[in-house]
């Protein structure tokens, strides 16, 4: 009785961390003088926008397959440190690329980085990839 | 019993652990936030001490991880760092000699953002830029006419000495900065590439014949500018002054080239040439590429926090500031951007001044 009184205080426990961990929404936009792109996820729904005014938005409804994986991919970017997500680029300050915003928010946590557009660090890319097919 | 408090004991390790894992975060987090708020990276063009130059580079053996891009850059290019440095530090120089009130940052005379500024007397004189256009096109509409590559000529001129229609526009609390920057241009020769390529992107491979594009005529003393299709909703892009010879120039797509023929709204009225030129004169961006504290090195524009879009309503509040935005190096559309500051001038003309790295065109 014991030991099933401990393992369910045990899973209890744990489940409280994934929850904590759980994002409340994740961001994504491209936005340059001729691009822009919004990307917009908050639990299991997914807007995406290519005009500023929204004229374009879709709307799309995510499976619970597909929540649990952009959570998982979103973990690993939220758990990277600064030297992971550095962007040494400059191609955006000449107009050369269209630089990206990321932005990860949990209920205790909100990490962001950013990038030119096509070329995001590594430990973001995953997320990002999942983020945008998804998006189409 | 004792099989319980184990248990219990065990969840409670879980749940610290789970919140050490979030105190982390949160950690780095505030960390991020940290550098965000003290961004450096322009800072060896952004500081006044010129003395200090490179060597404090890496001083610190803790640095943001912004300084750690920059130190990373310079790394892997030296001589671009050198070259963008002596630029910088012999146009305020240049600048601090010519000016009133002795500093080498451009339109100080009136404070930071807005207000008057005393012309600056360079002794330049009037600066005529010939320009080599090359056409690279795979279908006939990207062969652009004569008589579109004339009219992004005539818009350069106009917008480069504020004859442009628009200038009248600007609200009161900017007139007093509007720049007649005493730059001409004219068109030198056109060049006519067919290529069965579609899109170029942005690494310059359009500047080389071997790649089928077209290589660059006299840099020194021409500014050559490749016509062609970039592809990935890139308008144009420019290689600031300090840059290899080779690919010294801007890139503009047919579509956002000239106010005539083959363009498309809201990006027809040639003004993604004239900003793109600017940069090749040496302006940064109206917001700095940055937040408030980042500063595009002249005085007179106020500072921004990012860029604005569209066609912003006036005032557009930023900063604690009113954003400049019709200005050319603001990202809105054609015909919401309709001038330079005086600043921007002084700091562009600057280049041309001996020593520099485009003194070559008024020799």
């Amino acid at each position: 009785m014991n030991y099933i009184l401990g393992f369910f205080m045990v899973l209890f426990a744990a489940k409280g961390c994934e929850e904590q961990f759980n994002y409340s929404s994740i961001d994504y936009e491209a936005a340059s003088r001729g691009v822009y792109h919004h990307v917009r996820v908050e639990g299991n729904t997914l807007i995406s926008e290519h005009s500023r005014d929204g004229s374009d938005r879709i709307t799309k409804e995510l499976t619970t397959a597909q929540v649990s994986e952009l959570n998982r991919l979103a973990q690993t970017f939220v758990a990277t440190t600064a030297d992971d997500i550095e962007n040494a680029s400059d191609a955006a300050d000449r107009d050369a690329a269209v630089p990206v915003k990321v932005l990860v928010v949990g209920g205790t946590y909100s990490r962001s980085a950013s990038f030119d557009r096509g070329n995001p660090p590594a430990r973001v890319a995953p997320l990002v990839g999942r983020l945008l097919l998804l998006a189409e | 019993m004792k099989k319980a408090a184990l248990a219990f004991g065990i969840a409670c390790v879980t749940m610290l652990s789970c919140a050490d894992n979030v105190e982390e975060s949160n950690e780095v987090q505030k960390s991020v936030d940290q550098e965000v708020a003290v961004d450096m990276s322009d800072f060896y063009l952004y500081t006044d001490d010129f003395t200090n130059g490179r060597s404090s580079v890496g001083k610190s053996p803790k640095v943001c991880f912004t300084m750690a891009n920059l130190n990373r850059q310079l790394d892997e290019d030296d001589k671009l760092y050198d070259k963008m440095y002596n630029i910088e530090k012999n146009s305020r120089a240049f600048i601090a000699a010519k000016s009133s009130n002795g500093k080498g940052k451009p339109g100080s005379g009136g404070g930071d953002g807005g207000g008057t500024t005393p012309p600056v007397d360079d002794g330049l004189g009037v600066i005529n830029i010939p320009v080599v256009v090359h056409v690279i096109y795979s279908n006939s509409q990207e062969n652009i006419s004569d008589a579109q590559i004339a009219s992004q000529i005539a818009v350069l001129n106009d917008d480069f000495n504020a004859t442009n229609s628009d200038v009248s526009q600007v609200p009161s609390e900017f007139a007093g900065v509007v720049a007649d920057s005493d730059i001409n241009f004219t068109l030198a020769q056109t060049i006519r590439v067919s290529s069965t390529r579609t899109s170029w992107g942005t690494r310059d491979e359009m500047k080389f014949s071997s790649n089928g594009g077209s290589d660059v005529i006299s840099p020194s003393t021409h500014l050559n500018i490749w016509v062609c299709n970039i592809g990935g909703g890139i308008l144009g892009y420019a290689q600031f002054p300090g840059g290899p010879a080779s690919t010294d120039g801007v890139v503009v797509g047919p579509q956002y080239f000239g106010s005539t023929g083959y363009v498309a709204a809201p990006f027809d009225e040639g003004r993604t040439t004239t900003h793109e030129v600017g940069h090749y004169l040496n302006l940064r961006h109206i917001w700095g590429d940055g937040r408030c504290r980042q500063d595009d090195f002249v005085a007179d524009t106020p500072s921004s926090d990012g860029p604005n879009y569209g066609c912003p309503s006036y005032p557009t509040v930023n900063c604690r500031s009113n954003d400049m935005t019709m200005n050319y190096m603001d990202y809105v559309n054609d015909a919401c951007m309709y001038m330079f500051s005086e600043g921007q001038k002084v700091r562009m003309r600057a280049l041309f001044a001996s020593g520099g790295p485009r003194a070559a065109f008024l020799n």
